[in-house]
């Protein structure tokens, strides 16, 4: 799959203000890579940084993305609903993230079993990792 | 401004510290989140805890990892939910959960580093 051709607002149910991801880098059909970053004017920033744990987000909606784009039965139609329900593993590497700057998540299948699905995640700004772990998705 | 949300009280007991919190229905952490079914953000739960504790009632401690944690149901505008911090054993980690009339809607463990 062309990743330009992926348009992220029309895959993610978020609006705007909660959009974290930006664009698709690459895509397979069990990961993702994306760039995005922590919107400077949302709710999460405060002096121009952001606590480190919300970069978590990055990864959560590139999961969606790659849940959207790849599975057979929902490729092609709509963008659906996704709710982070488990966290495992989790590390946070970093206390901030300045907002507006380009993080980068990598995102890897783990696990399904519909409605949930498991995934390996990482978010790095400038090559280094802020967050990293598992994260459980629970689509509508 | 709107705000993000209001902290309506907080207490320490012997094991942990609790706090309840109200999230407005025009809370900016209900933008884009979502446009049809607004829900509080799993960030967002993150967020109001490291501001409230690891600013306030424990200054200087920040997330470290989180072993495992689930948001078991979502938290809507206007609710009001109970944060429950339990004091950090020596390795830093201490329970975590946040509940709404008794329920839990998210539970789990939290590491914390830093210090005063």
């Amino acid at each position: 799959m062309n990743p330009a051709s992926i348009d992220v607002r029309a895959w993610l149910p978020h609006g705007a203000a909660a959009r974290f991801v930006q664009e698709v880098v690459s895509v397979e059909q069990e990961s993702i890579v994306t760039r995005g970053a922590i919107p400077a004017n949302g709710p999460f920033v405060r002096e121009g940084v952001a606590p480190a744990v919300v970069a978590l987000e990055l990864a959560a909606q590139s999961a969606g993305l790659l849940e959207a784009v790849t599975r057979d039965d929902r490729a092609g139609t709509t963008a659906s609903v996704g709710y982070i329900v488990g966290l495992r593993e989790f590390s946070v590497l970093s206390a901030t993230v300045p907002a507006g700057r380009e993080l980068t998540a990598t995102v890897t299948l783990d696990g399904v079993a519909r409605p949930l699905t498991i995934y390996r995640v990482s978010v790095s700004l400038d090559e280094r990792e802020v967050v990293t772990g598992k994260i459980s998705i629970f689509t509508d | 401004m709107r705000s993000r949300f209001r902290l309506l009280g907080t207490d320490k007991a012997e094991h942990e510290w609790t706090f309840d919190v109200q999230v407005p229905r025009d809370s900016p952490f209900f933008d884009g989140h979502f446009p049809d079914r607004p829900v509080l953000p799993a960030i967002a739960q993150l967020a109001i805890l490291t501001e409230v504790y690891g600013e306030s009632l424990a200054p200087g401690l920040v997330i470290g990892s989180i072993p495992q944690l689930r948001f078991q149901k979502s938290i809507e505008p206007e609710q009001t939910v109970r944060f429950h911090v339990g004091h950090p054993a020596e390795d830093g980690r201490s329970a975590f959960a946040i509940r709404h009339e008794g329920q839990a809607m998210s539970r789990g463990a939290i590491i914390w580093r830093g210090g005063p």
